[in-house]
């Protein structure tokens, strides 16, 4: 008994030297985030010790990774379930603000021009830091479904499918967020 | 007259929305014909559109190398997060 859990030790060992990295790595990517990444890959390694014996095939790393794909897709629902609830009850408040009864755009509100200054936008430094503000404000689950957007790469319908939610849950909530975050960026750019 | 246009004519609100899903999701035929009619006669959506399309390229283009940059620096500690897993196994085993 000892002996064999001592051989399952040393291959799990020999696969964390060799696989734990790219693992990390492609969970970083799709979280953006460093603790996050590394508590997935935990996990993964966790759930692969003890669910060694079912590990039938030869790859071991394609096992791992579908392992990891499912602690991170856990991670995401969990997360966008969890805030849910809050940007529901808030939803009302939050088109008012932009949208007046007629659902025409509040007078403040309204997007003004910004071409004039589109093309040095690309690479400005100041604008870079003023977009990551910008980005820390949201609300998690808005952060969440951009990400999810921008670093996934798979498309709207698979995202979806993933999370366990509506495609009209997913685009309503990239709405609510762009609208927020283009707001944040004119007030604090273009009126500064 | 004015019904007809109505039907045909989104609200601001409906606009911006399908602006947002068409960046993920395809729009069916008169969803694309009802946005289009709206951007040719509102410029705010218009500015909209077009604002938040430049938003969807530096988003990706800012978060993807965000992400290559903090993979690079991250090698240092690839070492001793293979020792924090290992450790995190050691703990494991006997629970």
């Amino acid at each position: 008994m000892n002996d064999q859990k001592t051989d399952k030790r040393k291959l799990l060992d020999s696969w964390i030297v060799e696989y734990a990295n790219q693992l990390h790595a492609w969970a970083f990517r799709r979280t953006g985030n460093q603790i996050i990444a590394e508590d997935l890959v935990q996990d993964t390694f966790v759930a692969a010790f003890h669910a060694l014996n079912s590990f039938e095939g030869k790859n071991p790393k394609a096992w791992l990774f579908s392992i990891l794909k499912h602690k991170i897709m856990d991670h995401f629902r969990q997360k966008y379930k969890m805030q849910y609830v809050d940007a529901g009850n808030q939803q009302e408040d939050f088109l008012g603000q932009f949208f007046d009864k007629h659902q025409s755009w509040n007078v403040v509100q309204k997007p003004g021009d910004w071409s004039a200054h589109e093309e040095e936008l690309l690479d400005n430094e100041q604008f870079r830091q003023i977009l990551f503000y910008c980005m820390d404000h949201l609300p998690e689950q808005w952060s969440v479904a951009m990400k999810l957007k921008y670093l996934q790469e798979k498309k709207g319908p698979a995202i979806c499918e993933d999370l366990g939610i509506s495609q009209a849950n997913f685009w309503q909530i990239l709405h609510r967020a762009k609208l927020q975050l283009r707001a944040c960026i004119e007030q604090n750019w273009f009126a500064a | 007259m004015n019904k007809i246009l109505n039907t045909l004519m989104l609200s601001c609100h409906k606009a911006t929305e399908l602006i947002e899903k068409k960046t993920v999701f395809s729009l069916s035929p008169a969803e694309k014909v009802q946005l289009y009619l709206h951007t040719r006669v509102c410029d705010a959506c218009r500015n909209y559109q077009k604002q938040s399309e430049l938003l969807d390229v530096v988003l990706e283009q800012e978060l993807k190398a965000l992400h290559e940059e903090n993979i690079s620096e991250d090698r240092n500690t690839d070492d001793q997060r293979i020792i924090r897993l290992k450790g995190k196994l050691d703990t494991e085993k006997f629970s």
